[in-house]
């Protein structure tokens, strides 16, 4: 009843507009117009035209092409005029009063066909419609662009079919494509291509979706408007041509036909559902979940890819290198949740134009920004306080994002009644400013900046402060069709500080700072279908203050003491090319060639050959000048890898990377620890070198609902960094004397299992891995454990992470993580004796026992707010129980030495379940 | 609801600072191993190797290894057995001396059958340091006599291994006389009101023994090293050996310090300083990389052994010094001294419960009571009949606690 009323008020509306225009049309005067064009462009035409008569005209800039008019008319009228400039192109003119409105394709009618109101009365009869905007309106799916002009539109009626037809081509090779179909959707319209790659369809004016169609190549669709005679060629890609290089995980199946092996890639959505410690998500931790990459258990800094050291990953925020991701000893990562888009980790295949760590790089890059309008996320958790705005400066093109997370704790733990809490301190916060901006089509713009810092006490005289500062800013730029250049600029410095400030002659202040600043750039050049390069060059400078520690005031005995500072140079080239040999095979070979120089000023120690470092084989001290050249490395690193598909769900890769590291984390401890220092490759300290293999069945079920895959790798690594027995590293002049340079080689099978669709999903994880070390020597100093290889202090073999969430409903959902490790590999005391008149202790081979093994079982609810339509946020509680069981998981074990008296103690982070609530809300 | 996440917090919170609990090590990790310590130098000697058993962590002591078979052979074929002369300790049966650019090696034979080797060693460049010195210094604010070592030989030895043994002369505050004794003792359980009593002779005697004046020798208990291979021509000045406090007792009369030291090689010196370093505090700042710490000795099996076999040039020197010398005032007696006038016709209960004078006496004359006096108090002054003035034992013998020989280097 009422789209009756509505129809008929359009009609009546319509007709008294339309009615309204002719008479103007009628009512117009002819002018006659004298011109002359020279070599004009149409828009220049018909502002010239503008300029002699007071016609104004209305038009699409877009519209036109490059090509120029020189003529001249002598007292013309308007009409004749624009039908000689319009003639050969497709554009259509109305003039409307002193208007002239341009269309392209569409002719503007000034009466409606007797049936536009009435098609359905017309069914049988076949009538040539006219294209009108009813039928865009109808078509509510297809935007304009997407929609295939054919033809110009005359005001004749009555001709009929129009000729379609056109060229058919392979993509990859450009030759032309014999016995495709082709065919009009929804009718019986249809031809193939001969044998020169022609079509030619009879087809009425109107919209239609026109298909090609063969055995083995990609279908094409294509929405068509046909107005009148015209050609469409067709250039057809082989099937299953994965276009799509920026994210992997919105391609279905690409895990199976992707060469690169050993890639982890979590999108931030998958973590909102697992349950977190003080309802925290964090998604470096879920990271951490999947199998192949291991942490020392809750609270611990960084983590073991594969049988790396913690310092073997090269993580990255929005390209620029962050040091130490964590908060809190670790308990929180330093990534903000709600500002973060994904993180890929590569742990096999690492692309080339990443290198400078053995094990992994983790690319954490931050979301997509909203340009549209204002948004926000936050939450509000017992400890921590959270919230990300975006704000669309220049609607489309610019937008802000900024992030800020901070914690109360200081004010909570004032507030508890127990002395030993009341005195510790423990703050952080972080913030994120993201600036994205689309300069134009070809250009864009993204910047980031990032800071955190940490504070805590243990003991009420010593206070702890590091700060991570990143800067990044990265230009991309669409040089043409098959070239895209990207420019990055990124500044990063991790520091940190240690205030003694409690015993009078003992009260100090120790620094740190690590600086790096790098320049890249980088080339896509997709050469065609089979082919695509990327390419580049980076250089990256270091600055390391290794230490200086300054006594506080005039009773202390702490002597003031200053490391030489370091600084190195890091230059890499690198090519890679992602080959596609066929549908089924898939090829990426990369190669970077790494060169390193290590920099004065500086003095160096040189070192008598074919002894080990030590005071005593020292033959003389160096200095070098400022920038003065000490130690060059070079090194070529092969990353490559393939994958054969046997059907479009199953596959087999392998791959083989090799990588170079020349900055070393100090730390003779198990776990990482934000007071570690960091040294660079020099005279003595030669880079850290490993050579992986990997191999991998990759196999998804049920139409991609499931993916599985078992992958095995087998590493080698050399000059791997480990310490004396007895080793003090902190404030030491010539660290070297304490290095021992081991090989390392791990292996190891991971399977997962992981479901991302449907009602239930998460992922179950499991890896059997060994991380094995030898410290050979002929010098009995050098040589730990008899020179045999003895499991590394992150050796942990069984790993098993299941991570599930069922969705009850669109507002309740439950979620449980339970992880299982096997206890990592400690020293023991194990026994005493004397010698030289005094009690020592006897401790066992390195890492010949295990601590107890770890497990955890944690559970979560998500409750979505309403979903009203009106409402100002959205917004959902979590309700989390981490570590349910209430397992006393150990963190470390230790022993002190108590007047002769060996004691055992261990520490735990949570020994006791930890309910958390938390309130996000979105807008 | 604030109430709650307090309540979380500070659970949470307390659980991450109190988190250090007792833990219960394996037990079954202790590891049988030999421990070997021997240093053969160029002195002609008995040489001497100490041979012990690892024990347990909750055990203390040491378990010397017996009835081992032990000898040394060098590279001109010569063979020195060693012979077992206190449970654990085997000297040379002849004297012998490490002579330069000869290769010794340790063999043990132990009475479970297994059987051990050291490397091949050599005798460590000889370096004898030309001076040993005391100078008056202030070390960590506190003022006192710190003794020295130079060693300017400009020659190719590196490493230096230090003992010392220092000596020095005991004079008791007390002048005792008479040596004090109890005889016909009669003990009466239930006289004095349920406490017991005694009845007794008391006997004095003129002192004829030498117990004024004695002579102690401590030994240091720590590994003392340094290395001068960042010092120019390898020189060592001034090497701190020993600091002794103003208030130090040990200087009160003359002391002396003998200090030996041993030159040795890269591999001895690294395993001593590993060793040291283990045994030294752990920081919070930096934990020390824990481990077996490997020596030059190996078992014919796969067995674990624990211990180095060096050869070393030794060079000793002494010196004595007088508190005088640095115009220090004299340090107070190492032990306290209080006198105590006892009545033996008193018998009455004390205030305490405890026995009257005539118990007390008897106590401290015998020593004979550990709860009490376990050491025999002496005799300053007899008041009269029945009256004694006692002094704590080690004021007026110091016999108990050292040695009343005087050493045959002692030069006053």
């Amino acid at each position: 009843m009422l789209i009756k009323q509505i129809k008929a008020i359009l009609k009546y509306l319509f007709l008294i507009l339309l009615f309204g225009i002719s008479q103007t049309i009628v009512a117009q005067e002819k002018t006659k117009i004298t011109i002359q064009f020279k070599e004009n462009t149409i828009k220049e035409v018909l502002l010239k035209i503008e300029e002699k008569t007071n016609f104004y005209f209305y038009f699409n800039e877009g519209w036109f092409d490059d090509t120029t008019i020189t003529k001249s008319y002598v007292e013309v009228e308007i009409e004749t005029l624009l039908k000689a400039i319009f003639k050969d192109k497709l554009l259509n003119y109305y003039i409307l009063d002193k208007k002239i409105i341009l269309t392209k394709n569409n002719f503007i009618r000034d009466d409606l066909p007797d049936n536009f109101f009435d098609i359905e009365s017309n069914k049988n009869e076949t009538i040539l419609s006219p294209i009108l905007t009813k039928e865009f309106v109808n078509s509510q799916n297809i935007k304009d662009s997407n929609l295939i002009r054919i033809g110009k539109e005359d005001s004749n009626l009555s001709s009929s079919n129009k000729i379609i037809s056109g060229y058919i081509s392979k993509s990859e090779t450009n030759t032309h494509l014999e016995g495709v179909k082709v065919y009009i959707k929804d009718t019986n319209i249809k031809t193939k291509t001969n044998k020169k790659g022609f079509y030619k369809l009879h087809v009425p004016k109107g919209i239609y979706t026109i298909v090609t169609e063969k055995f083995g190549l990609q279908n094409n669709r294509k929405r068509i408007i046909i107005y009148g005679n015209g050609t469409l060629n067709f250039n057809v890609q082989e099937k299953a041509i994965a276009l799509d290089e920026v994210s992997i995980s919105s391609t279905k199946n690409d895990n199976i036909k992707k060469a690169a092996i050993g890639v982890t890639r979590i999108n931030i959505k998958e973590i909102k559902i697992v349950p977190a410690i003080f309802g925290e998500r964090d998604i470096l931790k879920i990271a951490t979940t999947m199998p192949g990459i291991k942490t020392a258990g809750e609270a611990s800094m960084g983590f073991n890819v594969r049988g790396g050291k913690s310092d073997q990953n090269l993580i990255k925020l929005d390209n620029a290198v962050i040091y130490n991701p964590s908060h809190f000893f670790g308990v929180f990562s330093a990534i903000n949740p709600y500002s973060t888009g994904k993180v890929s980790i590569f742990k096999g295949s690492v692309p080339a134009e990443f290198g400078g760590r053995l094990s992994s790089v983790i690319d954490i890059s931050t979301k997509e920004l909203n340009t549209k309008k204002f948004s926000g996320q936050g939450n509000v958790g017992p400890i921590t306080a959270n919230l990300v705005l975006e704000v669309p400066l220049k609607k489309d093109k610019t937008t802000i994002l900024a992030g800020f997370r901070t914690t109360y704790s200081d004010w909570i733990l004032k507030r508890i009644d127990n002395e030993s809490v009341k005195n510790s301190q423990a703050s952080f916060f972080d913030g994120i400013l993201r600036f994205y901006s689309k300069i134009n089509k070809k250009n864009t713009l993204k910047a980031t900046v990032y800071y955190s810092k940490d504070k805590f006490s243990i003991s009420s005289d010593s206070i702890y402060k590091y700060t991570n500062q990143l800067a990044s800013i990265a230009w991309y730029h669409k040089i043409n069709k098959k070239n895209k250049l990207e420019l990055q600029l990124t500044n990063s410095t991790y520091e940190f500080n240690i205030v003694n400030d409690g015993n009078l002659y003992k009260n100090f202040d120790l620094n740190f700072s690590i600086n790096e600043s790098q320049l890249k750039l980088k080339i896509d050049y997709l050469l065609n279908k089979k082919h695509k390069f990327n390419y580049g060059i980076s250089s990256k400078l270091y600055h390391i203050k290794p230490g200086e520690i300054i006594p506080l005031g005039n009773e202390s005995i702490i002597e003031s003491k200053l490391i030489d500072r370091e600084k190195a140079l890091e230059s890499a080239v690198f090519i890679e090319d992602r080959i596609k040999i066929n549908e089924k095979l898939q090829l990426n070979v990369g190669f970077r060639y790494s060169y390193y120089a290590f920099l004065g000023k500086i003095t160096q120690n040189k070192y008598q050959e074919g002894l080990p470092f030590g005071d005593e084989n020292i033959i003389e001290t160096v200095a070098y000048k400022n920038n003065e050249v000490v130690k060059t490395y070079g090194s070529p690193e092969v990353r490559a890898s393939a994958s054969y598909s046997f059907t479009p769900s199953f596959s087999v890769k392998g791959g083989y990377n090799n990588s170079t590291q020349f900055i070393h984390r100090l730390s003779s401890n198990t776990t990482a620890s934000p007071i570690d220092t960091w040294k660079l490759s020099n005279l003595n300290i030669k880079p850290q070198k490993s050579y992986q293999f990997s191999l991998g069945i990759f196999k998804n079920l049920k139409e991609d609902a499931y993916e599985l895959s078992l992958e095995g790798y087998y590493k080698k690594m050399k000059n791997i960094i480990d310490f004396k027995t007895g080793a003090t590293l902190i404030l030491n002049d010539n660290i070297e004397v304490e290095i021992l340079n081991g090989e390392g080689k791990a292996y190891g099978l991971e399977f997962l299992l992981r479901k991302t669709i449907g009602k239930l999903n998460g992922w179950i994880g499991y890896s059997y891995s060994k991380s094995l070390l030898k410290l050979d020597s002929e010098f009995l100093t050098n040589r730990v454990n008899d020179g045999n290889y003895f499991p590394s202090n992150y050796d942990k073999p069984h790993d098993l992470s299941m991570v599930a969430n069922y969705k009850l409903t669109k507002r309740y959902s439950f979620s449980f993580n339970f992880f299982y490790q096997t206890g990592r590999p400690v020293t023991y005391p194990i026994g005493k004796f004397e010698f030289g008149g005094i009690q020592h202790v006897l401790y066992s081979d390195r890492n010949k026992f295990r601590i107890p093994d770890y497990y955890r079982f944690d559970i979560g609810i998500n409750i979505e707010g309403n979903h009203k339509i009106k409402k100002l946020a959205h917004s959902f509680w979590n309700i989390s129980v981490y570590n349910v069981l209430g397992r006393n998981n150990p963190y470390s074990v230790f022993f002190v030495n108590n007047k002769g008296e060996i004691k055992a103690y261990q520490t735990s982070i949570f020994s006791v379940p930890i309910p958390t609530i938390t309130y996000n809300f979105k807008f | 609801m604030k109430k709650i996440i307090y309540i979380i917090l500070s659970l949470s919170f307390i659980l991450l600072h109190n988190c250090k609990e007792p833990y219960e090590a394996e037990t079954n990790t202790f590891e049988e191993a030999l421990v070997v310590e021997s240093t053969i130098t160029n002195e002609n000697k008995r040489q001497k190797v100490k041979l012990s058993r690892v024990i347990r962590l909750e055990e203390n002591g040491i378990n010397p290894e017996k009835n081992a078979q032990v000898w040394i052979e060098d590279s001109n074929n010569n063979r020195y057995d060693f012979l077992e002369t206190t449970p654990g300790i085997y000297l040379s049966e002849n004297e012998f001396m490490a002579i330069l650019n000869i290769e010794y090696k340790l063999y043990i034979n132990t009475q479970n059958g297994n059987s051990y080797q050291s490397r091949g060693v050599n005798l460590t460049v000889e370096s004898p340091f030309e001076e040993l010195y005391a100078l008056k210094e202030t070390v960590n604010e506190k003022l006192g006599i710190q003794v020295y070592i130079d060693n300017t030989n400009n020659n190719t030895a590196k490493y230096f291994r230090y003992e010392f043994v220092e000596t020095y002369k005991i004079i008791t505050p007390f002048w005792i006389t008479n040596e004090i004794d109890v005889a016909n003792v009669v003990y009466n359980p239930t006289a004095g009101l349920g406490v017991p009593d005694y009845t007794y002779d008391i006997i004095t005697t003129p002192r004829t023994e030498e117990k004024r004046i004695c002579y102690a020798s401590n030994t240091h208990k720590k590994i003392l090293q340094t290395n001068a291979s960042n010092n120019l021509e390898n020189n060592i000045i001034r090497f701190p050996i020993r600091f002794i406090e103003k208030e130090d007792a040990i200087i009160r009369n003359r002391y002396s310090i003998l200090v030996k030291q041993y030159v040795q090689s890269y591999d001895s010196y690294n395993f001593y300083k590993t060793l040291n370093d283990l045994g030294s505090v752990t920081s919070l700042i930096s934990e020390t990389q824990t481990g077996f710490v490997q020596g030059n000795i190996h078992a014919d099996t796969k067995e674990k052994i624990i211990g180095f076999f060096d050869v070393s040039s030794k060079s000793e020197k002494r010196i004595y010094f007088n508190y005088t010398d640095f115009d220090l005032t004299k340090p107070k007696y190492q032990y306290e001294c209080k006198t105590d006038t006892l009545d033996y016709d008193i018998f009455e209960i004390g205030r305490n419960g405890e026995g009257g004078d005539r118990t007390k006496l008897i106590e401290k004359i015998t020593g004979n009571f550990p709860e009490h006096y376990p050491e025999k108090y002496q005799l300053v002054n007899q008041v009269n009949l029945h009256t004694y003035i006692m002094i704590t034992p080690r004021c007026g013998d110091c016999t108990i606690f050292s040695s009343n020989t005087r050493p045959d280097f002692w030069i006053d």
